[in-house]
């Protein structure tokens, strides 16, 4: 019934077309970009290689980089999963006093100007005399994922009437035996869109990671806007391709021969 | 079914996350206690630091049996972490243009090389240590005029030539608190029948000019000269260098007015717990055999006096003739009146841009 | 399903009214919620309450613009940047190209959800995912795609001639529309996602029921689609006004570096200044006006869920 094809489609055909070729166009634009010989980037195209690809061999700090990114993005969506879905199920489950500044406060690293956040926990760091470390990168990281989180699993928790819950808890289900027996289950969608979203929005974060990298904790986004204030050229296309191809086969491995749904 | 087997992958999803996680966090660490001396470089990732790769590191770690780590990022970026962590920053060795470290002298952030760690400075040219025994100039480099060789026919040869009709408005120029633009202003000053201590003819000279695009590196206006936008652009002579031998369709000139000349500048924190081994790293920056390699690769001058470039090197580098017609500022009083002209720039030209 | 869609509405924003006005007696939640929130609150004050009072502190520092004597404490830098033309103007500016960014992402995201939802067996989720792709990419790489295709002699320029609609080059980079087409694009795959999320949940028997007594498509979009995925509309405003608030690098490389934000004011200030007083300033401001918008749409939000 829903794939009713009519007139009507058409148009809506046209519609996605436009809509795919304007969010998908500029970075198109850069994934053609790296396949090309030229040495300068952008130019015109003159001839197809994987010779930049290969390049990322002559670069093991690109490598490492890579490493510390998903590290610091596993790190920082774990943490935040850990506590957001808790308070995505306080907020859905239960009202409570302050309950709308208390979630303002929680969304609020959406709309914070990071860089300066970056430098005031430097600031904060160096008051309580500590150093700078991975660890620390990865959980002001966690802070700024979190509300990914959060959203995430409330979109999938309204949806879930709490009877199910309550009828296993006159059965004599506990609390822990309710969450990782029903509520998990049936919220894995929301809570592996959260995880994803959280690790992504950590992964390309550049403007938070500026002033709390180390020599051994330089995220990709930092080391690629290194490389970029000194060269141009298809090698760093290549980079940032990479990662979303990997993403694309990572997500149809995922969807396809795990058979979860990333986005319900 | 599908949901138990969902479930187990997304069990195992997150527990390779902690794992992988845990390892990394407590892996980090240990890279550094392994090693017996670690020397960390804060400096630019890209080129500069391909360069102490290539060009010094094996030497060093082998002489002097430590091991070079890189806190890598733009200058101001570094120089912001370095100020804010003060006596817990971490960094040995500090590599900037000569701007920030008057500022760092300035607030006592740097401290005084000890030359007899140095030998190499008695080499070098009388112009090669501006910061007064802070630190060490390693290269020179002079900002200048950058052309595109097929759209400009009459190419500009003095700084008055930005102001020309066809240029002005197809100009790419540093950014409002790019290190050079103190300069820019001085010598715009200086067209409009001011100087140094009369900049308001200056503000109004640069409020003439219409550019296309305000950056910090030249990787930001070069995809601009490719599709035409830009024309000319102000930067440094390396730079343009570089740009030439990977195809762009650029030259450089040294205005006849004189260009201006930037240091490359190493600087040991105050902070740092290896001034002695800082100081072995500084000797060798300044080793003839390295800067000739530097300039070779990169095209930046070398401070030291002894070294020879090859002609076709040194007709493209801050080197030989070229040294005679570059201007020199007073960082110093620069940096002290620095706020100020960014201030200027701010509230008096940039209304004019946008 | 109408009540759940509020539920929604209220638990992403600010719950009715009535219960924020009542006074506070006794706990402020029951022991659960407690116990829920507790890990979150204690993180994001050691992570987020600490070093936002330290940017706090640093605003009332004196920026060395204003010369004052060592020492001083105060409120000059918000006096001086609420009397300087140029910070108002960026500051209206940031505001503007937001709103600009918002409207447009709603217009684009509302009818591709729609789409997305009305074919839903075509796999809508991979649809999803793939328009959330290019965010992989990072802002910096997808940044200098746009570079690339908006630049004067650039293709969509080219396009535009050869259309008709222009006969010499538009100049969109260095103007603010650049940065809008960059932002609309980056904040398009979130507003859709929540757009789309919002459409699941209007019930299919409440069309149904529309459709059965005889109401036209347009009248059933009208009257029972449109109003009942409102919240989520908004909570899609919202979340793509908070992106293009914060960003940073899409003005910074796609404005020309003439038309500053607030963002890229703040990141020159520290990095070129190394002025923090001022930068943390701005921050401050930015902050204000950011948190005034969003609980501004929130309320709306919640208005709209309580008339429900």
């Amino acid at each position: 019934m829903s794939a009713r094809i009519s007139l009507g489609s058409a148009g809506a055909i046209a519609w996605l077309v436009l809509i795919y070729l304007f969010v998908l166009g500029p970075a198109a634009v850069v994934i053609i970009g790296s396949f090309n010989t030229a040495t300068s980037f952008p130019s015109d195209f003159e001839g197809f290689t994987f010779g930049w690809y290969a390049q990322l061999g002559e670069h093991p700090e690109f490598l490492d980089a890579l490493f510390v990114s998903i590290q610091i993005g596993a790190i920082a969506a774990f943490v935040g999963s850990v506590i957001g879905i808790p308070v995505a199920l306080a907020l859905a489950r239960y009202d409570f006093r302050f309950k709308g500044m208390i979630t303002a406060f929680i969304m609020a690293p959406l709309i914070l100007p990071q860089i300066v956040l970056g430098m005031a926990m430097l600031q904060l760091l160096t008051a309580l005399q500590l150093p700078a470390t991975f660890l620390g990168l990865a959980l002001i990281h966690a802070v700024f994922v979190m509300p990914y989180v959060v959203r995430a699993m409330l979109s999938c928790l309204t949806g879930l009437s709490p009877s199910v819950s309550e009828a296993a808890a006159s059965l004599g289900a506990n609390a822990w035996q309710r969450f990782l027996l029903i509520t998990l289950p049936i919220t894995r969608a929301g809570i592996m869109a959260g995880f994803i979203f959280a690790f992504i929005m950590s992964f390309i974060n550049l403007p938070l990671s500026l002033f709390l990298t180390t020599p051994t904790s330089t995220t990709l986004p930092i080391r690629m806007f290194a490389y970029m204030e000194s060269q141009i050229d298809p090698f760093i296309a290549a980079v940032g391709s990479l990662t979303v191809i990997a993403v694309i086969a990572g997500s149809f491995f995922i969807e396809k021969i795990l058979k979860v749904r990333l986005l319900a | 079914m599908a949901t138990n087997k969902t479930r187990r992958s997304f069990l195992k999803t997150g527990a390779a996350g902690v794992i992988g996680a845990g390892a990394g966090a407590f892996a980090a660490p240990s890279i550094v206690l392994g090693q017996t001396r670690t020397l960390t470089i804060s400096t630019w990732g890209g080129d500069t630091e391909k360069a102490i790769k290539s060009f010094v590191l094996p030497k060093f770690e082998k002489e002097h049996k430590a091991k070079l780590v890189f806190d890598i990022g733009s200058m101001g970026a570094r120089y912001n972490k370095i100020r804010a962590q003060k006596g817990l920053s971490t960094v040995d060795v500090f590599f900037s243009t000569d701007e920030p470290v008057y500022n760092g002298m300035r607030t006592g952030l740097f401290a005084e090389v000890n030359k007899g760690n140095i030998p190499n400075m008695a080499d070098l040219h009388d112009w090669a240590t501006p910061t007064d025994g802070f630190g060490v100039g390693y290269g020179l480099i002079t900002f200048g005029l950058a052309y595109h060789t097929g759209l400009v026919k009459n190419p500009p040869t003095k700084w008055a030539d930005m102001w020309r009709k066809d240029i002005r408005s197809k100009l790419a120029l540093p950014a409002l608190f790019h290190s050079l633009m103190p300069a820019l202003l001085i010598r715009s000053a200086e067209l409009g029948g001011g100087s140094a201590s009369n900049l308001a003819p200056g503000l109004a000279q640069l409020s003439k000019l219409k550019p296309k695009k305000l950056s910090y590196f030249w990787t930001a206006w070069a995809p601009l000269l490719k599709s035409g936008d830009v024309h000319v652009a102000a930067d440094f002579d390396y730079y343009i260098e570089g740009m030439k031998d990977k195809g762009y369709p650029v030259a450089w000139n040294n205005p006849t007015d004189k260009g201006f000349a930037t240091y490359q500048h190493l600087s040991i924190p105050k902070a740092s717990k290896n001034k002695g081994l800082a100081e072995a790293f500084l000797n060798a920056m300044l080793d003839p055999g390295v800067q000739e390699a530097i300039a070779n690769k990169t095209y930046q001058g070398p401070t030291n006096k002894k070294v020879k470039l090859k002609p076709a090197v040194a007709a493209r580098s801050t080197y030989g003739d070229r040294l005679k017609n570059i201007r020199f500022f007073d960082g110093r009083s620069i940096d002290k009146k620095r706020v100020a002209i960014s201030e200027m720039l701010k509230t008096k030209v940039l209304p004019n841009w946008s | 399903m109408t009540e759940s869609t509020a539920k929604l509405a209220s638990a992403i924003s600010k719950p009715s009214g009535r219960r924020w006005r009542r006074r506070r007696s006794g706990t402020w939640g029951t022991g659960q919620a407690r116990l829920l929130l507790l890990p979150a609150l204690a993180f994001l004050t050691l992570f987020l309450v600490l070093p936002l009072g330290i940017t706090l502190y640093n605003s009332f520092l004196a920026s060395p613009v204003l010369a004052k004597p060592d020492g001083y404490f105060g409120a000059a830098n918000y006096v001086y940047i609420s009397g300087t033309g140029i910070y108002i103007d960026i500051i209206i500016r940031t505001l503007r190209i937001c709103a600009f960014v918002v409207i447009f992402t709603i217009l684009f995201s509302y009818p591709t959800a729609f789409i997305f939802r009305r074919y839903a067996r075509l796999g809508s989720g991979s649809a999803i995912l793939i328009l959330s792709f290019p965010m992989l990419a990072g802002p910096l790489v997808v940044v200098l795609g746009w570079m690339i295709l908006l630049a004067d002699g650039g293709p969509v320029n080219s396009w535009l001639m050869w259309l008709g609609i222009t006969s010499s080059p538009i100049e969109i980079l260095r103007s603010e529309a650049a940065i809008i087409i960059a932002l609309v694009q980056f904040t398009l795959p979130f507003a859709v996602l929540n757009i789309f999320n919002a459409l699941s949940q209007v019930e299919h028997h409440l069309i149904e029921a529309a459709r059965s007594l005889g109401a036209s498509p347009l009248r059933r979009f009208w009257h029972v689609i449109l109003p009942l995925s409102l919240p989520g509309v908004l909570s899609a405003a919202v979340i793509t006004f908070s992106l293009a608030i914060s960003s940073f690098i899409a003005p910074a490389y796609l404005g020309g570096g003439t038309k500053l934000v607030m963002t890229t004011l703040i990141s020159e200030t520290i990095l070129g200044s190394y002025d923090l007083a001022m930068a943390s300033t701005i921050a401050v401001v930015l902050l204000v006006f950011s948190l005034t918008v969003v609980i501004a749409m929130n309320s709306a939000l919640t208005r709209h869920a309580a008339r429900r």
